[in-house]
């Protein structure tokens, strides 16, 4: 797939062109970009596991286990998470940042507009929405 | 240069026969059912050929005045760790094991505590029921030269609930607890297993050994047990250590992708480990130069001494001889005081030489 671009921003096509959880990718700039829309909103990041180099965007995108008491689970659907399909490590979708801090690196994250129904990725800005 | 100060965390005392244990029975049931050989002495070591009137083990060792002579000016204090109950991992009656433990530790406080303010003691407890062993430490903690608890291991890993009364008496005492192998490692039944379809000879038991601390740490580490006692301290005593690096390499690359499958763990386990875990340098490791290059990959506060005497050399100079220098004096005392530390400061005479 290929953004359309208009300035700064890159439309990705309409709101109801994603499907809930399920990533799309784009050629943005000659950046491979995933952009996903979730209960919490709409996400943009770089089809780049941050570890070895995976297309991440091939990933789950759910919630995740927070820190908690030995032999407890809490699940938190609360937080986006992505978690890579090579080694499940886990980024939060809204900056990157590693789930549980198993790593420094962080996935790279883009902004994310929705206007008159229709989605744009601003390559500059950031990270974070 | 020499070493000026050593702690040997790791002198095996022994006993001969049942006859001396016979006093220290308090039950009368039990006193019986050892006065008629129901149970006796263990062996004072797994290795074949290593009884206590064998050739290998030199009568000095079951001779508290002979064993405190025996030390060298440079040693601070010496940890006594029952060898011959690390043998009741094999015995499956759980009252039997408490109770020679029991009659042990009260010997070694009568007979060898007062012979030489130097020595310290390991409490031996059964681990077959935690709930007694707990009662165990709970009888003899307040004695100030208790400075540790050891055990042998069973066919439960050490994360599991089973120990967790044995890890709150000794957390609440401040009584690191040091777990020893007992030669049975490997049996079907009871003891610490090791991978396979179990070894055949005692040379096999003895080269897989590393196996069972390697599982009991990860064991210690996934099952959450650092977080449940943040006081704990466990040293892994007659396992080496050059086997806990590439584990722990391991575990860290482990935890990264299944943290979800262990969401109590917030930080890498190899630092659990730097936090809790000690690893004996005695005479189960193989003090070549590789080995020391690969212990110098631990965190510094990982490796104690312990003589291993009656069976090992007993000279912490020569042991230490090839620890990169920066090394040696944690090995040889630092940690060990950082570790024990806790009732150490306590007992009379600490750091004090006999005079």
């Amino acid at each position: 797939m290929t953004a359309t671009a208009t300035a700064e921003r890159h439309c990705v096509g309409a709101v109801e062109d994603f499907d809930e959880g399920r990533f799309r990718v784009f050629e943005i700039a000659g950046r491979p970009i995933g952009v996903v829309r979730t209960g919490e909103g709409f996400f943009a990041v770089r089809n780049r596991c941050p570890h070895q180099g995976a297309e991440i965007c091939a990933g789950r995108v759910a919630g995740t286990m927070l820190a908690s008491e030995p032999g407890q689970f809490t699940y938190s659907d609360a937080e986006s998470v992505l978690a890579c399909p090579w080694h499940r490590w886990e980024f939060r979708l809204a900056d990157g940042v590693s789930v549980g801090s198993v790593t420094n690196k962080r996935l790279v994250t883009y902004a994310v507009e929705v206007e008159d129904g229709e989605v744009y990725v601003k390559l500059r800005g950031g990270r974070g929405r | 240069m020499s070493l000026e100060s050593v702690f040997d965390a790791e002198l095996h005392p022994l006993i001969e026969s049942r006859e001396q244990l016979l006093s220290h029975v308090a039950d009368e049931s039990w006193r019986e059912r050892l006065r008629s050989g129901e149970f006796g002495v263990p062996p004072a070591s797994p290795h074949p050929g290593a009884e206590v009137e064998g050739r290998k083990v030199p009568a000095a060792a079951t001779d508290p005045a002979a064993v405190a002579a025996a030390l060298g000016e440079e040693v601070e204090a010496a940890l006594l760790v029952p060898a011959q109950a690390m043998t009741t991992a094999g015995w499956l009656n759980h009252g039997m094991a408490a109770t020679f433990c029991a009659a042990l530790n009260d010997l070694l406080v009568a007979e060898w505590l007062l012979a030489e303010p130097r020595f310290r003691l390991a409490l031996a407890v059964a681990p077959h029921d935690g709930a007694v062993a707990a009662e165990e430490i709970e009888r003899l903690a307040s004695n100030p030269a208790v400075a540790a608890v050891c055990m042998p291991l069973i066919a439960v890993n050490m994360g599991q609930r089973h120990y967790h009364p044995i890890y709150a008496a000794a957390e609440r005492h401040g009584l690191p607890v040091i777990v020893h192998p007992g030669g049975f490692e490997g049996s079907v039944i009871g003891p610490a297993s090791l991978g396979g379809v179990g070894p055949r000879t005692p040379e096999e038991t003895f080269s897989m050994l590393p196996q069972v601390a390697m599982a009991n740490l990860a064991s210690l580490i996934y099952d959450g047990a650092f977080q449940r006692f943040p006081e704990l301290r466990v040293v892994f005593a007659g396992f080496g250590f050059s086997w806990a690096p590439p584990v722990l390499w391991r575990a860290d690359s482990e935890w990264r992708g299944l943290r979800v499958d262990v969401p109590w763990l917030t930080r890498p386990p190899s630092e659990y480990v730097a936090d809790h875990v000690r690893f004996m340098v005695d005479s189960a490791c193989e003090l070549r130069p590789e080995a020391w290059r690969v212990g110098a990959m631990l965190p510094p506060s990982s490796l104690i001494y312990g003589s291993d005497l009656p069976f090992g050399e007993g000279d912490a100079e020569r042991a230490l001889a090839g620890a990169p220098e920066d090394m040696r004096e944690r090995i040889a005392v630092g940690n060990a005081r950082e570790t024990f530390g806790a009732r150490l400061g306590a007992a009379a005479g600490v750091g004090e030489k006999a005079s």
